[in-house]
């Protein structure tokens, strides 16, 4: 059906042709169920697009710093259809990390949702090439309501059309460049594995490649109705209301499901005479539903246990592996030959083979590099293949990952840190001595070695934590009462501590 | 409220440690993310305010969850 799929353009008219009237996205609001056909989505996405073209907004750099909602979703669609560059901000980041995207990737138009106000106003003070500047719940249904005769350029999908900010391992983000053929192409090989119907539940923040492109693509596909969840405050409430038969997760929620799903049996187990596995059911049942059959998992290491787990619970578990620059998903366990402990099938259409112990991955659609870092590009890459930089082996075509080669740190929530860019911040701290920021036991830990006091350390760490974005913030401090041991070079030596 | 927020503290999370003003929660509670949101969630509806959960970001100690919600409930007043 999509095997020749190469442009937005493309899949906003095949879907249309499949699934016409069937609803494509829905979502609360205040309460309310609000659905949207894929016919409509097309109409809306086109309009949005045209609008942009005839307010002049082409050939640019467009930002989107948003959380997610339908309408984000749009502006997603609509700007590489109208011919511009969409530049997706990690909403969770600091004012200035945005700030720093947006003046890295050279943007022209800021598109924000109404919570980023402070950081459009910081934009619009300090940064003079945003020239244009579109709030998300302001001034979207004008976009929508504009009649215009502008006809949209013709794209073979291989032009830039995303960049997508990654955590560099030196600490500045780096832009991972990619084409529409790039995403649509590398989600239709993955949908080949998840195979999904009715409904899928989308909590996933936009920003990351998952659910941007693995996760909306799959779903258009498919014919799915996506759901867009309004956050994780609401999440229960609105997987009740929606019985999805899919969702996407990262470990650290998978976790948070299991811990709930726990507490709720054991007060149902308080009040009659349920076992312990009909206890479970029957509260993961009235927690998510009752209708999920999958749960598909990405963005850092699965804790097998908790898998196991939801599986006695009839939950199918898939855990897959990708990158920003593999655009996502390229391995994944397919729904009939799932392998507990593995990433994942290798995608048909990709190659992987290790090098001394690490993974390279190639395929047709991986990233066309970073943005204005053609060094970091070059170090990227082994003639076409892509260094992962994770550890692993491959068995009968399911990769298995055993670690990382670099530093960086991948949390149980799927961001990477780079424990130095933390470490040059808490050496700030006049009593620090020593430290390694590392991951333990799920936690952004900080090791610290020091003859002071060791809760004026304590409060100086409190006091950076609110400095740094929130995924970044220290969580576990564990005092060592010797000095680290290093290398001739004198630095730390990571692995022996 | 102080008190009242401490003892809130206590009663969800049963920590192992005293809880004063100065008590950050990841550092010393050792609440995750989730764990965080699911107490925004719990004053959200016992003080009747809003909370973004980008604002978690500025939420370390105790002490700063207390002068968010009476600022908070000030800014909602003088509405």
């Amino acid at each position: 059906m999509f095997e020749n799929i190469s442009t937005i353009s493309d899949l906003l008219f095949l879907t249309t042709s499949y699934y016409g009237e069937k609803t494509a996205f829905s979502y609360l609001k205040d309460g309310k169920m609000c659905s949207v056909t894929y016919s409509d989505f097309s109409k809306q996405v086109t309009t949005v697009a045209k609008s942009l073209v005839l307010k002049g907004i082409t050939n640019s750099k467009i930002a989107v710093a948003s959380e997610n909602s339908y309408e984000c979703l749009l502006w997603c669609f609509a700007v590489p259809l109208s011919g511009n560059v969409l530049v997706i901000l990690d909403n969770m980041a600091t004012i200035q990390e945005k700030a720093y995207m947006v003046k890295h990737s050279d943007t022209a138009c800021l598109i924000y949702s109404g919570f980023n106000q402070p950081f459009c106003d910081y934009i619009t003070e300090n940064n003079k090439s945003v020239v244009h500047t579109i709030c998300i719940e302001a001034d979207t249904e004008n976009y929508l309501h504009c009649q215009s005769e502008v006809t949209l350029q013709k794209t073979d999908g291989s032009e830039l059309s995303y960049i997508f900010y990654t955590s560099g391992t030196t600490g500045k983000p780096k832009g991972v460049m990619h084409s529409q053929i790039n995403l649509l192409r590398t989600s239709l090989y993955f949908s080949y594995s998840i195979k999904v119907k009715d409904s899928i539940f989308l909590t996933l923040p936009l920003n990351h490649i998952l659910p941007f492109a693995n996760v909306v693509f799959l779903s258009m596909y498919s014919g799915c109705n996506l759901f867009i969840s309004a956050g994780l405050k609401k999440l229960f409430m609105e997987m009740q209301e929606v019985r999805p038969y899919c969702t996407f997760l990262v470990p650290a929620l998978l976790t948070y499901f299991d811990k709930m799903i726990y507490t709720k049996a054991q007060e149902l187990m308080k009040t009659s005479s349920l076992d312990q596995l009909t206890a479970r059911k029957q509260s993961c049942a009235q927690l998510l539903g009752g209708n999920l059959k999958i749960i598909v998992i990405g963005g850092a290491p699965l804790d097998l246990e908790i898998a196991k787990r939801m599986q006695a619970l009839d939950i199918l578990v898939l855990n897959g592996y990708g990158l920003t620059e593999t655009c996502g998903s390229i391995t994944v366990n397919p729904n009939e030959d799932n392998r507990l402990g593995s990433i994942g099938r290798i995608n048909f259409n990709s190659e992987a083979k290790t090098i001394d112990g690490e993974f390279l991955f190639k395929n047709p659609y991986l990233f066309k590099g970073y943005y204005k870092d053609s060094k970091a590009t070059e170090e990227a890459f082994h003639e076409e293949w892509f260094l992962s930089g994770d550890l692993g082996y491959i068995e009968d075509n399911y990769v298995f990952i055993v670690g990382r080669k670099k530093n960086l740190i991948v949390l149980p929530n799927g961001k990477n840190i780079s424990p130095e860019e933390l470490e040059i911040e808490l050496l700030k701290i006049e009593e620090m001595k020593e430290v390694v920021v590392c991951l333990q036991n799920g936690k952004l830990t900080a090791k610290v070695f020091s003859e002071h006091d060791k809760m004026i350390i304590r409060k100086k760490i409190n006091e950076i934590n609110k400095k740094l974005a929130s995924y970044k913030q220290i969580e576990s401090v564990v005092f060592c009462d010797e000095e680290f041991p290093k290398t001739a070079s004198s630095k730390i030596k990571r692995g022996e501590i | 409220m102080l008190t009242e927020l401490i003892e809130m503290i206590k009663d969800t999370f049963s920590p192992t440690i005293e809880v004063t003003g100065e008590t950050a929660l990841k550092t010393d509670l050792a609440l995750d993310s989730f764990e965080i949101i699911n107490l925004i969630g719990i004053l959200e509806d016992k003080y009747k305010i809003d909370i973004n959960v980008m604002d978690i970001v500025s939420l370390i100690t105790v002490d700063d969850i207390c002068n968010f919600i009476a600022n908070k409930k000030d800014t909602s007043l003088e509405r």
